[in-house]
């Protein structure tokens, strides 16, 4: 049972990582949202199956949380946001999808390159996930910096949250149950604020272009 | 709390208070009442340093600031009073004193406006650099040392309505504020390296450093306080600075605030470090020579009377620098008693520079502020107008320009005869060494001298060359009574020079380890390993014996010959029928030979322009000529522009970076996190 138990983990950690590399290739807002509900759904089981290895009671809570925060509430809201905002659903960016997808592999190269040396969390049973957790992390921050819209770069910030979470239960089987409800509900309010952010740009600016922030500039 | 200790926060207290009144100040005799104030602090400092110069150290631990208690050694702030310290609150507080009285007519006289800030920035100015003298933390050294800075750039730019004055204060700004960072990287690698942040604990684990860290906080406190002393290639804020200042600034700025540049270098390479390596002594020896030359070859030639002041403060500090780099050469080579002679005579040294330069500078704002130029082509005929202060300018430019019996003239003889003593040290690179540097200090002494008989003859003597000068009246009394004081101290540190070495040789006592007893003064030239010291030791019975012995003589003149019947009769006028103060001698004239001698130094760029005086036909008759010669000075022409030019660019290029697009600012975190993160895999990881 915990040898199935742990290729499942293996699994459910591969489509984490996999959905995060796939978030850098679409081009359509609504793809992006499903890709990152798929994969805080594939980190709800990870999360699951690791509270089930280890016998840890609350890890199971957190990985409810998740499913439920992460996998459906929040891409609700997103899509919502992009559904009301009615602007242009392409996902502007200044790479290029091509140049994207490299970027991602060589971040997962580099993540596992830099995780394999750090000796202290070898000891750690479950540290085959912390590359992946890197990996996912820099994703994100990768989408945070090459996608135009407001709404992708919220979507950036929450793949990162993802890999931060997945990084917190490989290396310490969940940051601790409060820290980690207090990380969920802080989402929350960030995808309630930004939303209403987006709205209030949309209707003075007339775009979500963060781009075009640049006029403020002194 | 004892004598000491209680006199020190009064004096503290004092110069607050002066600092508060003059800043809120708003009839005339509340400014009188903040100079006045200040002047009598800082006579109190006086009597205070002198009291812990005679009785040693004022310890940290004994005065924290009032109202503080040291949280942690890195807010320990702390007042230390040692011997180094007291000595130079001792140069600080003679001077301040004389100037803060002579500010009081100054001010009154010729600063048309904002006098208030003028006596409160005087205060503020004068108490940090005591605080300067006595911190005992590297923290509260900081913090004083840029209040120090500060308050001096507003008192350059006092007359900021003045393009010029702004643009010096600017450089000077700027220069202060590097210097200011290599300061600060000079004291964070000791404090970090010796754990401590106070002096004392600096000192006890300096030692145990290794070559390379010493090395990198000799070059950061060499260039950082050497630019506060104005040391050549670090010097050009302060030929702009002093003239632009009002003159009372420029005194306390030129006599007072630039030695504290030589206080910190003492404190750091001989307090802290305890002496290094002799590339060190040499280093300093170069630049000392550079300074003191440069600086009076630039002086012979500007025509500006505070600019021609302002270089040879770059001269004087050359001078200073010449002894604390012999001082060191000698502890390296295990002369301790050679080491206490060149240091004293350094010490001695800044203090007479810092009485005959806050002299020279009162005196050339009271010519200044009466005849409202500053070209010295313009004065003429000022001792008829204010014998005072051309009897104060005198004794001045006779100190500055080494000659008995006044001040200048013991330090410098004393450098020398350090620099002679080289001889027995027996290192044939000391000895090469020094006697070049023996023949630079005799050029340079002889051409301060030079440049000296014509900053006085033409300011003072002949006729008006302009009706400015002729206008002149007679300046404030308060201002010739601080002259006076600096005067009179001139005098008495020349013909008393045992008393005053007395002082100086205090703080060398820990400073080298000499076996300098008290009261030795010049006892240590004949403990010379050679015994050449039999002739040297200056006596001052003696010397007073031949000084009244020649009143005396001149005395039995006079009364024999009865006094000289005065004859007044026209002058020769070379046979041209009235003669016209273009006819006198100018100084750039009398600058000329020295220019033609030094022409590959000054590289004058001259210009000889004539016109038509009458129309013609007569044009064959006359001809108005003028000659003007132009200086470049080379540091400036070709040093300073490609310097601010690069860091222009940098700061252009650097703003390129801030290009206020938020994806720019994640994508910098991005780069440096996955450099960060390679550069731990590189090195290895934390260790486990």
């Amino acid at each position: 049972m915990i040898v199935l138990a742990v290729q499942a983990l293996d699994i459910s950690a591969a489509i984490v990582l996999v959905t995060a590399w796939i978030s850098l290739i679409h081009r359509r807002i609504e793809a992006l949202v499903d890709t990152y509900a798929i994969q805080s759904g594939a980190l709800g089981i990870t999360a699951g199956l690791v509270a089930y290895q280890y016998q840890a009671p609350d890890i199971y809570v957190l990985a409810g949380l998740t499913i439920v925060v992460n996998a459906i509430v929040l891409p609700w809201l997103l899509r919502r946001v992009v559904r009301n905002l009615g602007v242009s659903r392409m996902v502007n960016m200044y790479a290029s999808v091509r140049a994207s997808a490299l970027a991602g592999l060589a971040i997962l190269l580099v993540s596992v390159w830099v995780v394999g040396g750090i000796t202290p969390f070898a000891e750690v049973p479950s540290a085959g996930l912390l590359p992946i957790s890197v990996a996912v992390l820099l994703i994100g921050f990768f989408l945070l910096i090459t996608r135009r819209k407001a709404i992708t770069q919220v979507v950036g910030l929450l793949v990162m949250n993802n890999g931060i979470f997945l990084a917190g239960i490989a290396l310490t089987y969940g940051l601790g149950l409060f820290v980690e409800l207090g990380l969920a509900a802080n989402l929350l309010v960030l995808a309630i604020v930004a939303r209403i952010f987006l709205e209030r740009m949309k209707e003075s600016f007339d775009h979500v272009d963060a781009d075009a922030l640049r006029a403020l500039e002194g | 709390m004892n004598l000491r200790e209680l006199l020190l926060l009064v004096s503290l207290a004092g110069l607050s208070a002066a600092t508060v009144l003059g800043f809120a100040s708003r009839r005339p005799v509340e400014v009188r009442a903040s100079f006045l104030l200040g002047a009598l602090s800082c006579a109190i400092t006086t009597v205070q340093s002198v009291l812990v110069l005679l009785g040693g150290t004022l310890p940290a631990s004994s005065l924290g600031l009032p109202g503080t208690v040291p949280a942690s050694p890195v807010l320990a702030l702390g007042i230390q009073e040692d011997p180094l310290s007291a000595f130079f609150l001792l140069v600080v507080s003679v001077s301040g004193s004389a100037i803060l009285l002579a500010s009081v007519g100054y001010a009154e006289r010729y600063v048309p406006q904002r006098r208030g800030f003028l006596a409160g920035g005087c205060g503020l100015f004068v108490l940090t650099m005591v605080l300067v003298c006595t911190a005992g933390t590297i923290f509260l050294f900081l913090v004083a040392w840029e209040a120090m800075t500060l308050v001096s750039y507003f008192l350059v730019i006092h007359d900021h309505e003045d393009a010029e004055s702004r643009e010096a204060g600017l450089v000077y700004l700027v220069m202060s504020h590097a210097a200011t960072g290599a300061i600060l990287v000079s004291f964070l690698l000791l404090a970090t390296a010796t754990g401590s942040t106070t002096w004392e604990g600096i000192a006890a684990g300096a030692g145990g450093l290794p070559p390379g860290v010493r090395d990198a906080v000799f070059l950061a406190a060499l260039v950082g306080f050497g630019t506060k002393a104005a040391m050549v290639p670090f010097h050009s804020w302060l030929p702009d600075a002093h003239p632009a200042a009002p003159s009372n600034v420029s005194a306390l700025m030129s006599g007072v605030m630039i030695k504290l540049g030589i206080f910190g270098l003492l404190r750091v390479v001989l307090g802290l470090l305890g002496g290094g390596p002799s590339w060190w002594a040499y280093t300093i020896l170069a630049l000392g020579g550079v300074s003191a030359l440069a600086g009076v070859l630039y002086a012979i030639v500007q025509h500006n009377l505070k600019r021609l002041l302002a270089f040879h403060s770059i001269e004087n500090i050359g001078i200073i620098l010449l002894g604390v780099g012999a001082g060191l050469l000698f502890q390296n080579l295990g002369y301790p008693a050679l080491a206490a002679l060149a240091l004293a005579a350094a010490l001695l040294h800044t203090w007479n520079h810092a009485l005959f330069k806050s002299l020279l500078f009162l005196g050339a704002g009271a010519a200044v502020g009466e005849t409202g130029t500053r070209d010295l082509e313009r004065m003429g005929g000022l001792i008829r107008r204010m014998p005072g202060v051309a009897l104060g300018f005198f004794v001045g430019a006779m100190a500055i320009s080494a000659l008995p019996p006044f001040n200048g003239f013991v330090s410098e003889w004393l450098l020398f005869q350090s620099f002679f003593a080289a001889f027995s040290t027996g290192s044939v690179t000391a000895e090469m060494t020094l006697s070049i540097l023996a023949a630079v200090l005799a050029l340079t002494s002889g051409l301060a001298a030079y440049c000296f008989v014509k900053a006085f003859g033409i300011a003072f003597l002949a006729r008006p060359r302009s009706q400015q000068a002729e206008l002149a009246g007679s300046p404030p009394s308060s201002l010739v009574g601080g002259m006076g004081i600096l005067a009179a101290f001139c005098l008495a540190l020349g013909v008393a020079p045992v008393l005053a070495l007395d002082l100086a040789t205090r703080p060398l006592r820990e400073l080298t380890g000499a076996a300098v007893g008290s009261g030795v003064s010049l006892s240590v030239l004949s403990n010379l390993p050679n015994g050449s010291g039999g002739s040297l030791p200056l006596a001052p019975g003696a010397v007073a014996l031949l000084l009244g012995a020649g009143l005396l003589v001149a005395w039995a003149v006079w009364r024999i010959r009865g006094a000289p019947a005065t004859v007044v009769g026209p002058m020769w006028d070379c046979g041209l029928d009235a003669p016209t103060p273009r006819m006198e001698y100018t100084a750039t004239g009398y600058a000329q030979p020295v220019v033609r001698i030094f022409e590959e130094f000054y590289r004058p760029i001259e210009r000889s322009d004539s016109a038509p005086a009458l129309r013609p036909p007569w044009i064959v008759l006359a001809r108005v000529r003028r000659y003007t010669v132009e200086i470049a000075e080379p540091i400036r022409a070709w040093v300073f522009p490609p310097v601010a030019s690069g860091i222009f660019g940098l700061a252009r290029r650097m703003s390129r970076l801030q290009s206020g697009r938020i994806h720019a600012y994640l994508a910098y975190i991005f780069v440096t996190l996955v450099g960060l993160l390679l550069l731990v895999r590189a090195v290895g990881g934390p260790a486990p």
